[in-house]
């Protein structure tokens, strides 16, 4: 037998996947060590390896790949920890990187400072080149400021360098030269150029983009180094695949190089996860939700991928530029708090009790009320079964402060309160539902909602039912879902060049050499990584616009192999016209432009489909633990409601609502007019009646 | 509080329909600036979207560029009056004329009215509105300075359906559209600006199918009322009395002057007194006045406010005398309303309330001095034609506590003006840029300082096309105001030309001159201001002052001078002694 192994580094688990070569889905987790977080992947290989009956040194010698998603460079930007950056940049233009293109995020509230750069001004060092838009060099490179450059940053004590000067992806001779020559004279920091990171047209993204990697890269470096080290010591001597924010893997080197792709990593793979359990159902089409303590994660998953974005923002203010999963973030979580404005308008979040003092129900002394209080009085939650009964909470709690905080200031009575609290909280999240599929012109109403995290599925049927989504997909294996990602994740080099026609006059030869040129940077990476030739595939695609428009969409050319003839280039713009037209409500007669292409090479990694178990039987009545009044809107009021062991229910077992299917990881609610089934794959799918 | 407020739906729906609808106006600005094609709209966000009841008050806005979206009611009130009952489903209008019923700020902001049927009943309206490339008239880009009357400046649209009962009325739109001069872009404009009130109606329909049109209905009024008590609580917090303020900043501008009441919960702004209208085309029409006001309010009274809409306006009453600079009449020109006479009217109310409350109030934000280029670029010979929005870049003004943003300019914006990169400006331009970075020393010193400017600078590559450059922003030795608290101003922008054959054309003559051709290698060389300070420069942290020097932001001289902070110019090190005994000095002296 040999394994596939996910490990997953949050905040509070690390948690682990085993997949075996048949398609059984092994999981574990263990707390987190953040002082050095492989002392916890050590640990929760141990355990692994202890479940499934062997030592770690014989698990290890039967794992073919290990597949690591890490938080190390997100929490280095986002707690400003990161490497003493210095930067080269062109003379006259020492202030792209602190400028931003000159956003306020919020015009009005003038009491936010502006965000400090992650290089500070007297680290970004003008140097005398120039380049121009055709790639000519108007003015060369001074190759002493350089070398001063590098004498007065040696000075400074920086660990990391930046060079990003203009038009460089069309010119990168001058970026190639101050490269080598702060290498020779730096050779102990961590250096990259813009030209290596993202070539691409707009020198403030180029640059923030490259600044960020120049941040990131050393700690990122320096713990891959040592989770590789560690491994080995350990007896394994296979492959270690580090999951980037495009949901694929790559060589640690190459993440060490390029670590700004490890930075929004972390939700990144749950909806590849979530596509492959949908898939084992026949189910392309979803829109995977997460909701935990804080947050509420949500991502549209069309044909069995997940949508992507060219770009994103780390904390709000630090942009890069970089093909990522399109994962929405939404300030809604178990933990949000509920409060009233002096108005009497009541509201939910953005402030959440996190996990300490928590939610008042916890008894640790919080004293907000939260989404999980409300949830509790609403009688959704089982006060004896939270977390399978590791942790009791108290609903006498959860009413008092309801009680005090929303229902007597509202003169209503507190499951009234309870019934509005969650309606809010459920709004958002629907609201985040909406942006990613209605605004992209996709129906939900097609989709299937894929359901993750402590608090999902104690919500999901109430989102379901307002945005008339037929049927959910709870997985047992959602709260490793990460793990799961990173485990089926194929590797994948995202490359972009940028070539600027209009398609009318489009130098057909010039885009075919760009492709091109792209596929051998992206075969040597494979090769690299020992993909064999059968194994790679090659996704592709252009950013298009009307003449004149500042943003593209982005449109998918087929890989067929062949150059782009006439023809597909023709395809190409109607498909940008229909692309329009379904987001944007009409369509141009004006010129179309083309402005990047992109090419990600691609190795595929074989995956084994979900093993199906055998179907036992549709009668569950064996696992119904007891009843308890809940409450459900559309009847208006409690119901006497059926609780179920979701743990021990068998394949096959079906149950109607208005019922709730409990889990030791979450709770299953299961509004009137809906039936649940546990399927053969591991998940729970509920239907929902108009 | 004079009137009792509250909540009459049920407090869920409220606080769920009040988001869903902030959403839907959010949505029509992210299609607007992703579909528009003019620089000016989705980069300098020169736009709006707003959502408004049927009595054209504000329901739901997207902030972008905060000074016109005060101006929307205006334009659907000139709809409403000039049309009457002859409004149907699926009617289209146009409006951008500032002295046909009021209903324009500005000519080259063109504000398309959108009624929105719910069934067979207009419930709302959408108002969109946003700077055009051009609008026909005696100078490209809309502003022409040397225009003697508002038909000189632009095409006048009063109030005109373009698409009636769903079908564009093409003879009238090509009417619109034959005198413009860059048509096929402002066509693809018109049309993202309609497209994204499509998709709104959309949205607001399915709204109404879930919540029943009544809810919906009390929930507008609800909405309104609940932002007309969150801005009288803030009005509340004023000490009662009469503020004056008095605001004239360049030599030729006329003085504009505000006596602001505030009684209660109320606010009274008058501007009856201002100057008389200018023969330059500075003056505001009554609907740029309106929106600047507001945005001043929002921007100081109501910063921390979580919702914005109409409701806000209720408790404040503006007042103008028709004749004077803030409330032009036809026929006077008013081209640079939007800029300059609207950065006036922002810090005069802000002049106003800082003598009562300086903590609240923002300082002023450095001027822009930009040029509006255009030509025909050789390299595709195509025309273009566009602001210099890098010379835009000035300062923000600081505020107690906070120290200005630099390069967040110009104030009607506030930082949502989208500065094009390098890269993109010498694609879409026959032109090299040499340099574009903060100009040191060029915030005003405070405890607080104001947000840096910069040094931007540009040689023609037009060959064998001239580029036609004409001046047409805010009168560059403007100095803006207020500083606040001993906070210091900035130093004065400044413009000369450098022309290949050795000619130089001094920052006194730009201001005369104004309009100019530039042939490849003649250079442009500008100098942004950055923004106000607040509180006594000799107060500001030492550590903050050493870390500016450091930047090269603040030169030794100007943070011994200025701050009172004494370095050594090669080591860095602060003079502790000396520095206390200068402090000290400077704090003597005042």
């Amino acid at each position: 037998m040999t394994y596939v192994i996910g490990v997953d580094v949050g905040g509070t688990f690390t948690d682990l996947v085993c997949l075996d070569e048949a398609g059984n889905v092994t999981i574990t987790k263990t707390p987190s060590t953040p002082a050095d977080p492989s002392e916890a992947i050590m640990h929760g290989l141990s355990k692994l390896a202890r479940i499934l009956g062997k030592d770690t040194k014989t698990l290890f010698n039967e794992t073919t790949r290990i597949t690591h998603g890490t938080t190390v460079s997100t929490n280095t930007v986002l707690t400003w920890t990161g490497a003493k950056v210095g930067l080269l940049c062109t003379k006259g233009f020492r202030d792209i990187l602190g400028i931003r293109f000159g956003i306020r995020e919020n015009p009005y509230n003038l009491t936010i400072p502006q965000p400090e750069a992650l290089c500070p001004r007297y680290l970004r060092v003008p140097i005398e080149e120039r380049i121009d838009f055709t790639g000519e060099v108007k003015v060369p490179l001074n190759e002493d400021d350089v070398r001063s450059a590098c004498e007065y940053l040696k000075d400074q004590g920086i660990e990391a360098l930046a060079i990003c000067f203009l038009w460089s992806f069309k010119n990168p001779e001058h970026e190639k030269r101050a490269l080598e020559i702060c290498k020779e004279a730096l050779p102990n920091v961590y250096i990259c150029a813009s030209y290596q990171i993202q070539p691409e047209v707009r020198e403030y993204w180029r640059m923030s983009t490259t600044v960020i990697n120049a941040y990131v890269g050393p700690k990122l470096s320096a713990y891959l180094k040592h989770l590789k080290a560690s491994l080995r010591n350990e007896g394994f001597k296979d492959q270690l695949l580090i999951t980037q924010s495009n949901a694929g893997v790559i060589y640690p080197e190459v993440a060490m190089e390029q670590a700004v792709r490890t930075v929004l990593s972390g939700p990144a793979c749950a909806p590849a996860a979530a596509a492959y359990v949908g898939r084992a159902l026949d189910f392309n089409n979803v829109i995977t939700v997460d909701m935990g303590g804080t947050s509420f994660d949500v991502c549209l998953i069309k044909d069995g991928k997940p949508m992507t974005a060219l770009q994103s923002a780390v904390g709000g203010v630090y942009h890069m530029k970089l093909p990522l999963v399109d994962v929405k973030t939404i300030g809604a979580g178990g933990g949000s708090i509920g409060w009233i404005d002096k108005m009497k308008v009541l509201h939910m979040g953005p402030q959440s009790a996190g996990a300490d003092p928590g939610p008042a129900c916890y008894g640790k002394g919080g004293k907000e009320p939260t989404c999980t209080d409300a949830d509790l009085v609403l009688g959704y939650l089982n006060p004896d079964f939270y977390l399978g009964g590791e942790m009791k909470i108290f609903p006498d709690l959860a009413r008092e402060v309801i009680e005090e905080k929303i229902a007597r200031p509202l003169g209503i009575d507190v499951i009234e309160a309870a019934w509005a609290m969650r309606r809010i909280i459920d709004h958002h999240m629907v609201d985040g539902i909406s942006i990613v599929s209605v605004q992209r012109g996709e129906d939900p109403r097609k989709y299937t909602l894929v359901v993750a995290g402590g608090a999902g599925a104690v919500h999901a049927a109430s989102l379901a039912q307002e945005l008339n989504v037929p049927r959910l997909l709870i997985s047992k294996t959602s709260s490793v879902f990460c793990a799961l990602g990173g485990v089926i994740a194929d590797v994948r080099h995202d490359l972009v060049r940028s070539i600027t026609s209009r398609t009318s006059v489009l130098d057909l030869d010039h885009l075919n050499r760009l492709f091109n040129e792209m596929k051998a940077i992206g075969d040597d990476y494979l090769e690299l990584e020992g993909v064999s030739p059968e194994d790679r595939y090659y996704v592709r695609s252009v950013d298009m616009r009307y003449k004149g428009q500042y943003h593209e969409l982005e449109v998918p050319v087929p890989y067929t192999g062949d150059n782009i003839d006439d023809k597909l280039l023709a395809k190409l713009v109607e498909d940008f016209h229909q692309m329009h037209e379904t987001l944007y409500s009409y369509r141009d007669t004006a010129e179309t432009e083309m402005l990047n292409v992109r090419l990600a090479a691609c190795g595929r990694v074989n995956t084994p489909e979900i093993k199906g178990d055998e179907f036992v039987s549709k009668d569950a009545s064996k696992f119904k633990k007891g009843e308890r009044q809940v409450y459900f809107g559309d009847v208006g009021g409690f119901v006497s409601t059926g609780i179920y062991d979701g743990d021990n229910m068998e394949v096959g077992n079906m149950v109607e609502g208005p019922a709730i299917v409990e889990l030791s990881t979450t709770t299953i609610v299961v509004p009137p007019k809906a039936t649940i089934e546990l399927t053969p794959y591991g998940s729970f799918l509920m239907e929902l009646r108009a | 509080m004079s009137k009792k407020y509250q909540i009459r739906i049920n407090p869920a729906d409220f606080s769920v329909l009040t988001s869903a609808i902030f959403t839907i106006a959010r949505e029509m600005g992210l299609n607007m600036e992703r579909t528009a094609r003019a620089p000016i709209y989705f980069s300098a966000h020169d736009f709006c979207t707003s959502i408004l009841n049927l009595d054209a008050e504000l329901v739901a806005l997207a902030e972008y560029i905060p000074v016109l979206v005060g101006a929307t009611p205006f334009a659907v009130r000139a709809i409403k009056e000039f049309f009457k009952d002859d409004i149907h489903k699926g009617d289209v209008f146009l409006v951008n004329d500032p002295y046909t019923l009021d209903g324009g700020n500005q000519m080259a902001d063109w504000c398309i009215v959108y009624p929105v049927f719910y069934k067979d009943k207009q419930i709302l309206w959408i108002a969109n509105k946003a700077h055009q490339q051009d609008t026909g008239g005696g100078a490209p880009g809309g502003y022409n300075p040397n225009a003697i009357d508002v038909f000189a400046e632009g095409l006048r649209i009063p109030p005109l359906r373009i698409i009636s009962k769903g079908r564009e009325r093409r003879s009238v739109v090509n009417l619109v559209m034959t005198n413009v001069r860059i048509r096929d872009v402002q066509y693809s404009d018109l049309l993202s600006l309609i497209g994204a009130a499509r998709v709104a109606e959309k949205r607001i329909t399915s709204l109404i199918d879930n919540y029943g049109l009544d809810t919906f209905n009390t929930f507008v009024e609800d909405l309104l009322a609940y932002g007309e008590f969150l801005m009288r609580e803030e009005i509340t917090k004023i000490p009662d009395g009469q503020y004056h303020s008095e605001i004239t900043g360049a030599e030729d501008a006329p003085a504009i002057v505000c006596d602001l009441t505030v009684k209660g919960d109320e606010l009274i702004v008058d501007f009856s007194e201002s100057g008389p209208m200018s023969k330059e085309y500075i003056n505001s029409p009554i609907a740029n006045t309106y929106s600047a006001v507001y945005q001043a309010i929002l921007q100081s009274l109501g910063k921390r406010l979580e919702i914005r809409c109409g409701g806000c306006y209720r408790p404040i009453t503006i007042k103008t005398k028709p004749g004077t600079v803030t409330h032009a009449t036809f026929p006077a020109t008013h081209g640079n309303c939007t800029n300059f006479v609207a950065k006036q009217i922002i810090e005069a109310v802000w002049a106003a309330l800082a003598e009562v409350v300086p903590k609240e109030v923002p300082a002023g934000w450095g001027s822009i001095p930009y040029w509006v280029f255009s030509g025909v670029d050789p390299r595709r010979g195509e025309g273009y034609g566009s602001p210099d929005f890098l010379a835009c870049a000035s300062g923000a003004g600081a505020l107690w506590g906070v120290d200005g943003w630099s390069s967040n300019g110009p104030v009607i914006c506030s930082g949502t003006l989208y500065y094009p990169e390098i890269e993109v400006c010498e694609a879409l331009y026959p032109i090299f840029w040499k340099r574009w970075e903060w100009a040191q020393d060029s915030a005003g010193p405070g405890r607080w300082r104001g947000g840096m400017g910069v040094h931007n600078e540009w040689v023609a590559a037009s060959d064998p096309q001239p580029i036609f450059l004409h001046y047409a922003a805010d009168p560059y030795d403007y100095t803006p105001a207020p500083a606040i608290g001993g906070g210091k101003l900035p130093p004065v922008n400044k413009k000369e030309l450098y022309f290949s054959d050795g000619r130089k054309v001094t920052n006194e003559q730009v201001r005369k001159e104004k309009s100019f051709f530039l042939s490849s290698g003649d250079r442009v060389v500008d100098f942004v201001q950055g923004g106000c300070g607040v509180g006594n420069p000799w107060e500001r942290d030492v550590e903050a002052v050493v870390k500016d020097v450091r930047d090269e932001l603040v030169s030794v001289e100007s943070a011994r001078t200025d701050y009172g902070v004494v370095i050594d110019p090669t080591t860095l090190e602060v003079d502790m002694k000396e520095t206390e005994k200068l402090r000290k000095a400077m704090s003597d002296g005042q």
